[in-house]
């Protein structure tokens, strides 16, 4: 039974961990880009 | 004809909005980092940093949800990408989410309390004060059972918050923010004396978050804990303690919650709430755990204070003891505000989510329907407090137990959401208002990377969560199917109902969806007649209204207001949402009193956060010269009129005075004008300007003297002396005022008590119409 647990996690490692990697390195841009545009717009003065 | 419309909300700032998601997200601050280094060891806060940095990225997923839907919350989403059957299983993981946060959030400021508590005690023994009450006759400190003490203060305020929901309690973002204020000022004492006692007495960041210094509890390791693979995790073991630490995200969605009542720019605002909110929780959350791993020694830090952090990094900063034992009531004093206040949110969350299900069908009317006194969906606070009690029970305080369940319902609702999000991007072709960014454009097809790294690490998280977080996919799992098999038994019950409803509703009403409620909409007169209407088993105010208006001359209009308080249900486009059963009943009773009357009436369904708001807005919407309601079973008749008045004062110009009724179950009513108009005087009063009026009018140069050149003389002479001397003016006043209230007796000078004969008065009737040429038409159609 454990053995089988070993198959499924190896299995399942080998996709999800380069797809978690590339996910937060897009994320990390997506944070970066976010966080000046949205500063921008916090730190602007009222409409 | 019902008119059914969605304007009548009340809008906040974003700084009021980002308080109130703040006080579920902030929450968090208070357990995650606990809880993630009993499962990771301790690198954990540099996982509760990197998850809160990775919030900035959830953040702007839900903006762009919320940019294209007024409400972007999961439900929303999910249902227009993915369809019902998604819909309804991504709902109950975030209702699994929501069921856990009042019992994760009771217990954790249980455990401030027991914890300062037990301190206190150590404290009086060790200098032998009050020895009989702080020491057992074995000379040891006596200590109160922490979980069991936790699990009676959790229980104690969910029953506490449960019956203040039943009651109906009045939402305001002014409490939201008062909390966050007073958290703000624990924050900046605590950041800023943390840092300084870094410092000071030197400490070590944590051990930096690579594989090798992962060290996993026998718990964390879940469905792996015999495998091979335990023992070699790599790069894998950084997204399970990554999934360790996801709790100190929940709260996002509150986010999407509160984006309906932003105010102008919405968009603008809601981006602005939603860095305020990224950046605090980072700072709080993230540095905060960081300091206290720093600071308190690793002896006592996951033993003592695994599930108060933050007190203990209280009782570790440089400083006299007293000092610090003072700081540690302050943080167990906030620490309980915010985290019974988060109680309240996931009560108020999931009962508002479920509303919304109920309004989109998927719940029976049964869940709806209102409690009789106070008007409130009890039975759905009922079902989700008694969830979380067993929640409560069934953990017996142990926090550590509900942050592992806790994490399955916060990925999951979150992955559901950002994969609905990647595929409405070619899916959903109306008004976008903004994107998450990195999208790159190869011919016509544009790809959104940003979007799509996002999903990935939810996805990849939430799928390592299954074999890692046991107690969370056992307990998940078991939750979210038996939610999903009501809402499936429940949906397919209430489509039978609803599609003899839909009969019964061609046959008696025509339901018209308006973006805007007006006149047109409703074909009436200006100075028309608006009647609240709640209950209809006691029809009482319609039946006074309608004995006391001619509807010939004057419109009458029905009011039925479908409560959405903050946090409350989300709100979808009127014609996406199911005529209730309660307001079908409801207009039925209204036509067959009006029919017995032989008058005409309108109807109009209104959603509304503040039900005196959107009262207000709608008389002023339909140019109507009289409001009535029945009294309520909360408030007297004179704080009806205040909150009517108060809610007509924020009105934005132009805005006209109309007289609000309200009417007593035995048919007596009180009047009160609301907006500037002319006092009621009293006919001695009348009688007094009289008089001087026929002394003064003898002289012969009076010959064109009025009644009201007599009153604006006086009012100017009082102006004058009130500017020369303001004492002397205010000690007339008094006396007069003394007077008067002998003469007239209380209450009597601001309302006029309305006798069944005598009619309604002069504003309730409606202006002539300056053509002569009256429209009569039915305004409501009753087949």
């Amino acid at each position: 039974m454990h053995s089988g647990m070993d198959f499924v996690i190896h299995l399942v490692a080998r996709i999800v961990v380069p797809l978690f990697f590339v996910g937060l390195v897009g994320s990390a841009f997506v944070v970066l880009a976010t966080f000046i545009e949205d500063l921008k717009d916090l730190l602007e003065d009222e409409d | 004809m019902v008119v059914a419309s969605s304007v009548m909300l009340t809008f906040i700032s974003f700084w009021r909005a980002a308080a109130i998601v703040l006080n579920d997200l902030g929450s968090s601050a208070f357990y995650a980092g606990g809880i993630a280094e009993e499962a990771v060891g301790k690198s954990a806060p540099w996982f509760i940093l990197g998850v809160m940095l990775f919030s900035f990225a959830v953040r702007a997923v839900y903006v762009e949800s919320c940019s294209m839907f007024t409400r972007g919350g999961v439900y929303r989403i999910v249902k227009e990408a993915l369809g019902g059957t998604f819909a309804k299983v991504s709902v109950s993981a975030l209702m699994f989410d929501y069921i856990l946060t009042g019992p994760i959030s009771g217990v954790s400021a249980g455990q401030y309390i027991v914890g300062l508590l037990n301190e206190l005690l150590n404290l009086c023994t060790s200098h032998h004060w009050v020895h009989m009450l702080a020491t057992h006759a074995n000379g040891e400190a006596r200590q109160l059972p922490v979980n069991a003490t936790s699990a009676f203060i959790a229980a104690a305020v969910t029953i506490y918050y449960w019956w203040q929901n039943t009651k109906g309690i009045e939402e305001s973002s002014d409490k939201a923010l008062k909390v966050m204020q007073i958290t703000t000022v624990m924050v900046v004492l605590l950041l800023a004396w943390g840092i300084f006692s870094v410092f000071r007495q030197g400490a070590h960041l944590p051990p930096l978050p690579v594989p090798e210094n992962l060290s996993f509890s026998k718990e964390a390791l879940g469905f792996l804990k015999n495998t091979n693979f335990a023992k070699t995790f790599g790069l894998f073991g950084i997204i399970m303690a990554f999934g360790h630490s996801i709790l100190a995200m929940s709260g996002e969605e509150s986010l999407a919650q509160v984006n309906r009542e932003i105010e102008h720019p919405k968009l603008k605002n809601l981006k602005r709430a939603a860095i305020v909110i990224a950046i605090y929780s980072f700072v709080f959350t993230g540095i905060g755990t960081m300091l206290a791993v720093m600071l308190i020694p690793d002896s006592v830090r996951v033993p003592l204070y695994r599930d108060n952090l933050i007190a203990g990094m209280a009782m570790y900063l440089v400083g006299p003891l007293g000092i610090k034992i003072a700081f540690r009531f302050f943080v167990v004093i906030v620490g309980f505000l915010i985290l019974s206040g988060a109680i309240n949110t996931a009560i108020v969350g999931s009962t508002g989510v479920l509303m919304r299900v109920a309004e989109d069908g998927v719940l029976t009317d049964w869940f709806r329907k209102p409690q009789r006194r106070y008007g409130t969906s009890y039975r759905i606070v009922n079902l989700v407090a008694g969830l979380q009690m067993f929640t409560i029970i069934a953990s017996r305080g142990n926090v550590i137990m509900l942050g592992e369940a806790y994490a399955f319902g916060v990925i999951w609702s979150f992955t559901f959401n950002s994969l609905a999000m990647l595929v409405l991007r070619w899916k959903f072709h109306g008004e976008r208002g903004w994107k998450v960014p990195l999208n790159l454009r190869i011919g016509k097809t544009e790809i959104p990377f940003g979007l799509i790294s996002v999903f990935l690490v939810l996805l990849t998280t939430a799928i390592v969560n299954l074999f890692t977080k046991s107690v969370a996919t056992v307990s998940g799992i078991l939750f979210a199917a038996a939610f999903f098999t009501i809402f499936t038994f429940s949906e397919r019950e209430n489509k039978r109902r609803h599609d003899l409803a839909a009969r019964q509703m061609k046959e008696h009403f025509q339901l018209e969806h308006q973006d805007t409620v007006g006149r047109e909409a409703l074909d009436i007169r200006p100075g028309a007649v608006v009647v609240t209407m709640r209950d209809f088993a006691s029809p009482f105010a319609l039946k006074w209204a309608l004995s006391h208006t001619n509807t010939e001359d004057q419109d009458l209009v029905v009011l039925a207001a479908r409560m959405m308080g903050a946090g409350g249900p989300e709100y979808v486009d009127a014609s996406e949402q199911l005529f209730s059963e309660h307001e079908q009943m409801l207009f039925t009773k209204a036509i067959s009193v009006a029919e017995s009357f032989g008058k005409h009436i309108s109807l109009l369904v209104v959603p509304a956060g503040d039900i005196f708001a959107a009262l207000v807005q709608t008389a002023n919407s339909l140019d109507a010269a009289a409001v009535v309601a029945g009294l309520s079973s909360k408030l007297t008749a004179q704080e009806q009129a205040y909150h009517v008045g108060q809610a007509w004062e924020a009105l934005p110009e132009p805005k006209r005075q109309f007289t609000f009724y309200v009417v007593k179950p035995d048919g007596e009513a009180l009047s009160f004008h609301i907006g500037p108009h002319a006092p009621t005087l009293e006919p001695d009063e009348v009688q007094l300007v009289h008089r001087l009026w026929l002394n003064l009018r003898r002289a012969p140069e009076m010959e064109h003297l009025h009644h009201s050149d007599i009153v604006t003389y006086a009012l100017s002479k009082m102006a004058n002396e009130f500017a020369r001397d303001k004492q002397e003016t205010l000690k007339g006043l008094r006396q007069c005022m003394e007077q008067t209230h002998n003469r007239r007796g209380l209450g009597r000078s601001f309302h006029e008590e309305m006798d069944d004969d005598t009619g309604p008065g002069y504003a309730i009737r409606a202006p002539r119409s300056h053509s002569g040429n009256e429209k009569a038409a039915s305004t409501y159609q009753n087949k």
